[in-house]
């Protein structure tokens, strides 16, 4: 027994040296851990409280991109309020990015790890925290046409290395190319495929922990698939569906991949299918109520799906959108949802549009310019170049 | 043959090893940069168990960087096992009690070792509570019990 005590006081007397650990080192560690990991430690002590939520702690959140033209408008709110009131509205403070590149419209974009890819003639690859860009090469025959192509970002984090992917759209995928970013790499590496299919497309990707995810149909039989490719080792894989019916949202859900369809007029809930093993074709279904009601406010059906935050909740937001416009956010366990309203954006482009704005402020609701909206759940900051 | 860096101990024992090894350390690189590091490099606040465990990963890790770079080339593709290998490798090294792993994260808090640092930082989190947390960092829970039901509750959805 004695021996024992003597050894719990030895003990004792190694982890007092432990009692301090200095502040720098409790934001490092915080910094290098997941969101679910961050807001549980939260609850440590006040002081790791107040690292966590001060501003400069890098914490994921909702990036909202609001283009119109050639600008875009980029704001992010963090994705857990602590107000809970059902609605609530708050002045966003913009940054405000004039590429001269982008088109009038692009309905594709998709968020990897701190980039965003938007796929237009010659696709962008732009990083909304270091503000910088890179315009891709042009991909080789037969792809020449990136209408014709579908264009998938991936992150390996193994590597800490950003790809590219870009598959032919509707047509038998026989050969991928594959650009790495950040690489000395100056044009497209051809990959051979080794899972023959034919990308439907039209779909965000989806790169949940190094492996994107997109829709597909077999060769055989036209079957509907998600196919799975390896951003690290290159190969794909094919995954049965849960049943064969017209799916056409992929989003990330609780770190796996969620598939349901797009909402539409009349409906109260949707099932989430959520792939449990990819091996197996293993999917489990889960019903969710919408925040809508069913045949109520027509303008709800213009809501798209845009994922599950963090911080459980799914976020619904609409494609276009005027100086007065919502976003809903929705938490499934609670049931409950919450609707953020946004307020800003005028004031915002009148004070880089001089006077052409005045004249649209006068205008009734009805006229008010429109924006595209781009919504990037879990987006956090990047330094990457 | 190349140069060679002494570092000392708090127990004034010392460690020789390869520059190159040395460099692992940004705290080091800048004294080397410095041309700072004859006679020895005293770390008063590193042990030598724990200094032992930080030679070894830089020794490893150094190891790795020159056999990729060997094998370069193809490397996005092909380099896929070898760093399969090192990240086992990581995995075991990090088996350790945990004072230990707490002086190697201090190590390479002090010593900047980005790697180490970031190794050390999620072995030494994983999995653990709230109250753990506290155990091991000797924090004193400066809540009230209602301060801190109202902090998990606004963070209920971490706790699932």
């Amino acid at each position: 027994w004695s021996q024992k005590k003597r050894r719990r006081g030895r003990q004792t007397a190694k982890k007092s040296r432990i009692q301090s650990i200095p502040t720098d080192l409790t934001i490092e560690i915080l910094s290098r851990l997941p969101e679910k990991s961050v807001a549980r430690f939260s609850c440590v002590s006040k002081l790791w409280s107040s690292i966590t939520s001060d501003p400069s702690f890098p914490r994921s959140r909702l990036l909202l991109c609001f283009q119109k033209h050639n600008d875009l408008f980029v704001s992010s709110i963090p994705h857990h309020n602590p107000n809970s009131n059902r609605s609530y509205s708050s002045s966003l403070s913009f940054d405000h990015h004039h590429m001269t590149k982008l088109p009038l419209h692009f309905d594709r974009y998709q968020s990897t790890s701190g980039l965003i890819c938007f796929v237009l003639n010659n696709p962008i690859v732009w990083n909304p925290s270091t503000r910088q860009s890179i315009t891709l090469p042009a991909i080789p025959t037969p792809c020449k046409d990136w209408n014709k192509v579908e264009l998938f970002l991936g992150y390996d984090p193994i590597e800490g290395k950003h790809k590219l992917v870009c598959v032919p759209y509707k047509r038998t995928c026989y050969v991928c190319r594959v650009f790495t970013l950040g690489s000395s790499q100056e044009s497209w590496r051809t990959v051979k495929t080794n899972c023959r299919h034919r990308p439907t497309g039209y779909t965000y990707g989806q790169c949940i922990e190094g492996v994107i995810y997109y829709l597909a149909s077999s060769l055989e039989g036209d079957d509907r698939v998600v196919m799975s490719f390896d951003v690290r080792s290159e190969k794909f894989d094919m995954i049965r569906l849960p049943s064969n019916s017209d799916w056409d949202v992929l989003i990330t859900y609780k770190g796996r991949l969620g598939l349901c369809r797009e909402i539409h007029y009349g409906i109260t809930h949707i099932r989430l299918w959520i792939l449990k093993d990819a091996e197996k074709h293993n999917w489990s279904g889960q019903d969710f109520l919408l925040p809508f009601e069913p045949f109520g406010d027509l303008d709800a059906w213009s809501f798209k799906l845009k994922g599950f935050t963090h911080a459980g909740e799914f976020i619904y937001v609409p494609e276009m959108t005027s100086q007065s416009s919502y976003i809903l956010l929705c938490d499934p366990v609670r049931n409950s949802w919450r609707k953020f309203e946004f307020k800003g954006i005028a004031d915002e482009v009148s004070v880089h549009n001089g006077v052409v704005e005045e004249e649209e402020e006068k205008q009734d609701d009805e006229h008010r310019p429109m924006y595209a909206l781009l919504a990037f759940p879990n987006h956090i900051d990047s330094q990457i170049s | 043959m190349s140069k060679k860096i002494i570092f000392e101990s708090s127990e004034g024992e010392s460690f020789e090893v390869d520059e190159a090894v040395a460099l692992e350390c940004q705290t080091i690189k800048n004294m080397i940069e410095d041309d700072c590091t004859d006679g020895g490099i005293p770390l008063a606040n590193v042990n030598s168990a724990t200094l032992t465990k930080v030679i070894d990963y830089c020794k490893k890790h150094v190891e790795a960087a020159a056999a990729a770079e060997a094998n370069a080339g193809d490397k996005d593709i092909y380099g896929a096992n070898k760093d399969i290998e090192l990240k086992t490798w990581d995995e075991e090294f990090v088996k350790v009690d945990q004072p230990l792993l707490f002086d190697l994260m201090l190590a390479a808090n002090f010593l900047i070792i980005p790697g180490l640092l970031d190794l050390t930082c999620k072995t030494m989190m994983r999995g653990k509570t709230v109250l753990q947390i506290r155990e091991i960092f000797h924090i004193k829970k400066d809540y009230t019990d209602a301060e801190e039901a109202e902090v998990r509750k606004e963070n209920a959805w971490a706790f699932e």
